[in-house]
């Protein structure tokens, strides 16, 4: 992992996915990232982590993995739980892209 | 590892507020950060105005954030309101970013149309309540 980037495992609960947009959020300062970009960045992680809390676990609370990587234009971050990954890219330059993007690369295969 | 619950350093959830006014509207103000795990304590509340007929306006002004799941509440009540013929707007007077952005990332900004003007509001929710405070 890239200096100044972040690796989390937390209970999938709802309470949770503030702690990691705050995470998101301060990353995002300290990479210097404008406050639209930083805001689309706290959408694009809580939708994804949202993801996980409703509907990686049926019944008991399992892991929420994340895990925050900045690059020289970009951070990836990515939501996980043990059968699926949901990855949004963040482009610094590329301001369409931002927010608005979800991509899930495995969930076609699970479940 | 940071503990399970969301109060972990400098972490808040956001606050609801609610008032009424003189005509008999209530004025639910969501201010602060609001997400999945505050979204259930907004539909009680909303629930308990839309069980009371209460016409209704929801202000967004000082929400900080919101996502998908607040957004669901509100669109939720605001068809139930209709279905009831309860007032039902929503008012982002000082157009907190933060929500117009996210009503332009999910394309439903002609679904939930919501006021810039708290008056507008107001006048909306009043106007459209077949149980219009007198």
């Amino acid at each position: 992992m890239s200096d100044g980037g972040f690796e989390l495992t937390l209970p999938a609960t709802a309470e949770n996915v503030m702690v990691v947009r705050q995470a998101i959020a301060g990353l995002g300062e300290a990479l210097g990232l404008p406050a639209q970009r930083i805001a689309d960045l706290k959408t694009v992680v809580t939708e994804a982590c949202n993801n996980v809390v409703l509907h990686a676990y049926d019944e008991e609370t399992g892991p929420l993995h994340v895990s925050a990587e900045p690059a020289s234009r970009s951070a990836a971050v990515r939501a996980t739980e043990a059968a699926r990954r949901f990855t949004s890219p963040m482009r610094r330059r590329s301001s369409a892209t931002t927010g608005s993007r979800l991509r899930s690369p495995r969930s076609s295969r699970s479940r | 590892v940071v503990s399970n619950r969301g109060s972990f350093a400098g972490v808040r959830t956001g606050e609801l507020g609610l008032e009424r006014t003189d005509a008999g509207l209530a004025v639910l103000t969501i201010s602060g950060e609001h997400d999945l795990s505050t979204a259930p304590t907004l539909r009680r509340r909303l629930d308990v105005l839309l069980e009371e007929g209460t016409a209704t306006v929801v202000d967004l002004s000082s929400a900080t954030f919101i996502d998908s799941s607040i957004l669901g509440v509100i669109l939720d009540a605001r068809r139930r309101a209709a279905e009831a013929e309860i007032g039902f707007a929503v008012v982002n007077a000082n157009g907190a970013d933060a929500v117009d952005r996210v009503l332009e990332v999910t394309g439903l900004r002609a679904e939930l149309p919501v006021h810039a003007r708290r008056e507008e509001a107001f006048s909306e929710a009043s106007r459209d309540s077949g149980k219009s405070p007198a």
